[in-house]
């Protein structure tokens, strides 16, 4: 129950985050700290047990968000943000006490998603060269 | 006009320190937490102008750097001489791996977090 609350709420973040920065306009910062802010409150008020898991997962997938347009495009941001929040929910708890370990998990999600993109393009473009040769 | 190298490092160390401090002040005195001290920091901090002349120190982003060191309980606890020695770290590493790094999610958050870790290993070590 947790980690599904915990996926979603990774992927409402992230693309909240995109949104806001891309079609809206809003510089990076605020468009990561508004939402967070709002959320935070927001769910503060609710009788929810975990809410405390929910707020740092919120805040850390609006981090995902902030990805830049020519790194990633809004799918590979879904992505990133779900395999942000795997991480959040079974290794963060690892290095709690740490600031930043959100930013980190974020970073590590974008990261991956990158370099697996570039591989898996170049890898594929490699492949479909060969069998165009052999045609 | 642009700032040179050592202003630069300055202004960033200001802005990420002030961040530090802004977020710690909100969670202890008007008992926030963490989150929300952090988000709040980083929005307050949104609203400084970024002018000609200080747009390339990134003050926003290091505002929010700030914020996020303080939201580890093991920097914060260990007092101001910490604050400032990990504030120190984290500017230096944010000003020479952002280049680096630039345009990826969460590389505000990956150089609090290293730079609160290698404060504390520091600390412990020497």
């Amino acid at each position: 129950m947790i980690l599904a609350c915990t996926l979603i709420t990774s992927l409402i973040g992230a693309q909240l985050t995109y949104f806001l920065i891309h079609k809206k306009h809003l510089t990076t910062v605020r468009a990561s700290a508004a939402p967070a802010l709002i959320f935070s409150v927001i769910i503060t008020t609710l009788p929810i047990p975990f809410s405390a898991a929910l707020r740092a997962g919120f805040l850390g997938a609006t981090f995902v968000g902030m990805t830049d347009k020519s790194r990633l495009g809004w799918k590979r941001v879904a992505v990133a943000s779900f395999i942000y929040g795997l991480v959040f929910y079974f290794l963060l708890p690892l290095v709690d006490g740490f600031g930043g370990g959100l930013g980190a998990a974020a970073f590590t999600s974008c990261g991956l998603v990158f370099f697996l993109d570039k591989a898996f393009r170049r890898y594929f473009k490699n492949l479909f060269l060969r069998a165009y040769k052999r045609l | 006009m642009q700032l040179r190298f050592f202003e630069l490092w300055v202004l960033k160390f200001i802005s990420l320190l002030g961040g530090c401090l802004t977020c710690f002040y909100f969670q202890s005195q008007w008992g926030f937490n963490p989150v929300t001290a952090a988000a709040l920091t980083g929005l307050i901090g949104s609203f400084i102008p970024d002018t000609k002349k200080i747009e390339s120190a990134h003050i926003h982003a290091t505002v929010y750097i700030g914020a996020f060191i303080a939201m580890g309980s093991k920097v914060v606890m260990a007092g101001f001489p910490q604050i400032l020695f990990v504030s120190i770290l984290g500017t230096t590493i944010y000003f020479f791996i952002s280049p680096y790094i630039k345009g990826f999610g969460g590389r505000m958050g990956f150089v609090a977090f290293i730079s609160s870790i290698l404060g504390f290993a520091l600390r412990n070590w020497l």
